[in-house]
């Protein structure tokens, strides 16, 4: 029997949220549960009880959860398909669009960071498939993420030969510089990127508008259906009209958003909001 | 007669020609007696018929007593009534009296054309036939060939008009050859004109009992298809009240009579909501005129239970177009419904299922990274614990071993001394100077040992270090002092004064600077630069000692701080692992950077007291 008890769950969730100022009262049961398993065994306690005591004691322990509680797995073109469409077919469309309007300004949204592999991921795309053209566009790729500690890094830039595994040569060598056996995003790189703190699944309202493009992979898994909606209201809100979404590999759209979003291609989970006549 | 003027010069022709020869042959003279007798007669007969007409029979008694009438003027063998339509170009019997034309029914419809009606029609005048030879006619009334055929030799088709209207004739047929006179033509043109209305009144009246007929059936088919079907079907007045349901419609709704549900409004079989959606329907309509088809709406049953009904609606309107309210059928769809929610439950679980799934995995990765990162920290924390461990056994070796020979050592260094001072200045000094030179080497060699036995003992002493606050530039100088280097080594001290103080065992930093300063010498025997720098870190004091001398090579530099690595002829291999083991205790860090040919940088880090 799991050592926690889901009506203890629930309690620790809302303490989580009233005193430690984390919100996790919308993710699915089995992910929080697993993880919360974890931090169980590693502060020694035995049920669910135990901890809600513990962090009363322990209020450090607190960002420690809610560091286990996100998931973190990323990496560079992680869903390569996706990237692959996106270069395809989401770019053109959107690149020639721009040059028809006279609009020299690209803004992206990589919604969950994580350690910035998503977004320089985006940037050596968009840098990529721009060329010699890409001084004449204006690039902001803002990346937010729950996690300080992940921004942290992500904002530093520097990966482990391991984390840059599958890259080819000519982009390691265009966009990180080598120093002590670790890869280093270059400065010209990072200079398109702004990285901010944001809890996607919390804040009422989005951070940014007018939004040509966001990334929101691999999140929407671990929240409930409402939650769900929640987030893709948001996201549908903060993207301009005939603006892109990008869901994770097993995401959709909830019923009310279908129309409003035209998928491009079921398989990457490529979203179009669709035109807004007033 | 007015009718007879509209007669074609054609048939009159004809009419004269036939009505000649019977003349001929009817011609006698007529006592006016017999006329006298015989017109009152013919009023009588009128009379007769005016009553018949006027009376309430039925039309079929009426064909009856009118025939049996015109025998009383007219003689004839067969008598018809029949009804034209001009339009249709058919005839219709209604009424056959005396010998027949076999195949002849009331009732019956048969072609206009070809017949003496035909003639008539087209006339509007009677048509009088009389003759022995029809040859003549067989061309031209091809449909009387039969009545010829039969044995009728005289034929009159006479004209029923009806306010001006052909309506129908009035056929009367003798064996007898040159039966009628004009007088007879006239008669039968009299009574015809008095039953032309009748005919045309009862002809009017069955075609509206006919019509009435056909709608009642219509009528009973509707409500029989509407007490049949499973639809719900309702009708509303503008302010949606039921004025009509039929019993599917209360089934669905769960009233056990219509008359219940008549008279109430339909917003009372509808929550909140579908009250409103059913507002904006009827508007809709209303505003539109356009029917809605196939709307799926919750509604409220009489026993407060939710059904979902399947409605179209249309607008009614009175025969000017004006909207009178609404009539619409409905569909209990409620288990539909529950299957469509059911599937899209499925649907919706499938797809929850596909993300928990997802999510798993993406979990499972994580928490398989993190072992990763644990796998590391393990084996590092199992690769310290083997080298302490290492450290401990060589320790504990290196102690008694040290203490073993140091005792001997001291006896031979003594023994040695003692000998050197008798040696020197002596005899045999001067007979074998090569005694007090290997004198010399056993010293030197004496002093190696002695060296390397002190490393031994230095190794397995460290200990716990004994710290207190020191200038690290001050130790450094001490260990600086302890040293003698030769005078193609070029020694800068950049160390300042200004650094903060650490918490350290002198005595063991000092040891540790000594080890590196002298493999630093050592690594320079062509001579070189040696620089000592150091700087205030964030949480550590770093103090960094490089050499410009022959470098490490890559799989060398990993294991310098092993101990009993060595790359030289002498020395044991334990100076640098008892720094490492030294720095270990103070809780700081000892590191190396170097390529081969390039030199090396050592950088020893020692915690700052925080603050």
């Amino acid at each position: 029997m799991s050592p926690v008890d889901i009506k203890d769950l629930d309690l620790l969730l809302e303490k989580v949220y009233r005193e430690g100022g984390y919100d996790f009262r919308g993710y699915r049961r089995g992910t929080v549960t697993r993880r919360l398993e974890k931090r169980l065994h590693a502060t020694g306690r035995e049920t669910c009880q135990d901890y809600i005591q513990f962090l009363d004691t322990h209020p450090e322990e607190y960002e420690k959860l809610a560091d286990c509680l996100t998931i973190k797995v990323s990496g560079f073109f992680r869903n390569s398909y996706a990237f692959h469409q996106v270069a395809h077919l989401v770019l053109p469309e959107l690149v020639s669009e721009k040059r028809r309007r006279k609009d020299r300004s690209l803004r992206v949204w990589s919604t969950a960071c994580a350690r910035g592999q998503e977004p320089y991921s985006i940037a050596i795309l968009i840098a990529e498939f721009l060329g010699c053209e890409r001084e004449r566009f204006d690039i902001s790729i803002y990346a937010t993420d729950i996690s300080r500690t992940a921004l942290k890094e992500a904002e530093a830039g520097r990966y482990s030969p391991k984390e840059v595994n599958g890259l080819p040569k000519t982009i390691l060598k265009n966009y990180f510089s080598h120093a002590d056996g670790h890869y280093q995003a270059t400065a010209d790189m990072k200079r398109s990127i702004h990285f901010s703190h944001f809890d996607l699944t919390s804040s009422p309202q989005p951070p940014f508008m007018n939004l040509d493009l966001i990334f929101c992979c691999n999140i929407l898994i671990y929240l409930q259906k409402q939650l769900q909606e929640h987030v893709l209201d948001m996201l549908y809100r903060s993207l301009r009209s005939q603006g892109y979404l990008i869901l994770g590999e097993s995401e959709t759209l909830p019923n009310s958003l279908r129309t409003k979003l035209s998928c491009l291609d079921t398989k990457a989970r490529i979203y179009k909001k669709v035109s807004v006549c007033f | 007669m007015k009718k007879r003027k509209g007669i074609t010069k054609e048939s009159e022709e004809r009419y004269r020609r036939e009505t000649i020869g019977h003349r001929q042959r009817k011609a006698s003279p007529v006592k006016s007696g017999q006329t006298v007798s015989r017109l009152s007669q013919e009023n009588a007969v009128m009379a007769e018929i005016g009553r018949i007409i006027s009376s309430t029979l039925n039309i079929e008694e009426v064909y009856e007593r009118f025939a049996e009438e015109v025998r009383k003027l007219i003689p004839f063998d067969r008598i018809v009534i029949n009804t034209i339509n001009v339009e249709k170009g058919t005839v219709m019997n209604l009424y056959m009296a005396g010998k027949g034309v076999t195949g002849r029914k009331v009732g019956e419809v048969y072609p206009l054309e070809g017949s003496g009606n035909a003639e008539m029609v087209r006339t509007r005048s009677t048509i009088l036939i009389q003759t022995e030879d029809f040859s003549e006619y067989k061309d031209r009334f091809p449909m009387l060939l039969s009545t010829f055929q039969a044995g009728f030799r005289s034929i009159m088709n006479v004209p029923l008009f009806s306010k001006g209207q052909l309506i129908g004739g009035l056929l009367l047929r003798s064996y007898k050859p040159y039966a009628y006179t004009e007088k007879d033509v006239r008669l039968a043109e009299r009574v015809s004109s008095q039953i032309a209305g009748a005919i045309a009144n009862a002809l009017l009246f069955a075609e509206r009992e006919r019509a009435e007929e056909a709608l009642r059936r219509s009528e009973e088919r509707y409500r029989t298809i509407l007490e049949e079907i499973q639809e719900g079907y309702f009708e509303l007045d503008l302010s949606g009240n039921f004025t009509f349901v039929n019993d599917a419609e209360c089934r669905i709704l769960g009233y056990p009579t219509r008359e219940e549900l008549i008279g109430m409004n339909h917003r009372q079989c509808a929550g909140e909501n579908s009250a409103k959606k059913l507002d904006q329907l009827f508007n809709d309509i209303y505003r539109t005129g356009e029917p809605v088809k196939g709307y799926d709406l919750e509604l409220i049953k009489k026993d407060g239970t939710r059904v979902f009904s399947e409605i179209s609606i249309s607008l009614m309107k009175d025969s000017q177009g004006k909207p009178i309210g609404f009539r619409g059928t409905s569909r209990d769809v409620t288990e539909r419904k529950r299957m469509e929610e059911a599937l899209k439950k499925t649907d919706d679980d499938l797809r929850e299922s596909i993300e928990e799934l997802r999510a798993t995995e993406e979990e499972l990765r994580a928490t398989n990274e993190e072992l990763q990162a644990a796998n590391k920290v393990l084996k590092e924390t199992q690769d310290q614990l083997i080298r302490s461990e290492k450290l401990a056994a060589i320790g504990k070796l290196a102690g008694g071993v040290g203490h073993e020979l140091r005792n001997p050592l001291g006896a031979i260094k003594n023994a040695v001394y003692y000998i050197k001072g008798k040696v020197t200045n002596s005899e045999l000094a001067r007979k074998e100077p090569r005694v007090l030179e290997f004198l010399e080497i056993i010293e030197d060699e004496i002093n190696s040992s002695n060296k390397i036995i002190s490393d031994l003992l230095n190794f397995s002493r460290v200990g716990k270090p004994a710290v207190s606050p020191a200038q690290i530039g001050k130790v450094m100088e001490d260990a600086l002092s302890y040293l003698t280097f030769p005078e193609h080594i070029e020694v800068i001290n950049k160390l300042e004064a200004g650094l903060p103080e650490v918490k350290i065992d002198r005595d063991q930093i000092r040891q540790v600077f000594v080890n590196i300063l002298t493999n630093a010498m050592q690594a320079m025997p062509q001579g070189g630069k040696l620089t000592i720098d150091g700087r205030k870190g964030e949480k550590f004091l770093e103090v960094a000692i490089s050499d410009t001398g022959d470098g490490i090579s890559e799989d060398v530099i990993g294991k310098v701080f092993d101990p009993l690595f060595t790359t030289r002829a002498k020395g044991i291999g334990l100076g640098l692992a008892v720094c490492k083991s030294i720095m270990e205790r103070h809780g700081g860090t000892i590191e190396v950077k170097s390529k081969l040919g390039e030199g090396a940088v050592f950088t020893v880090k020692l915690p700052l007291e925080a603050n």
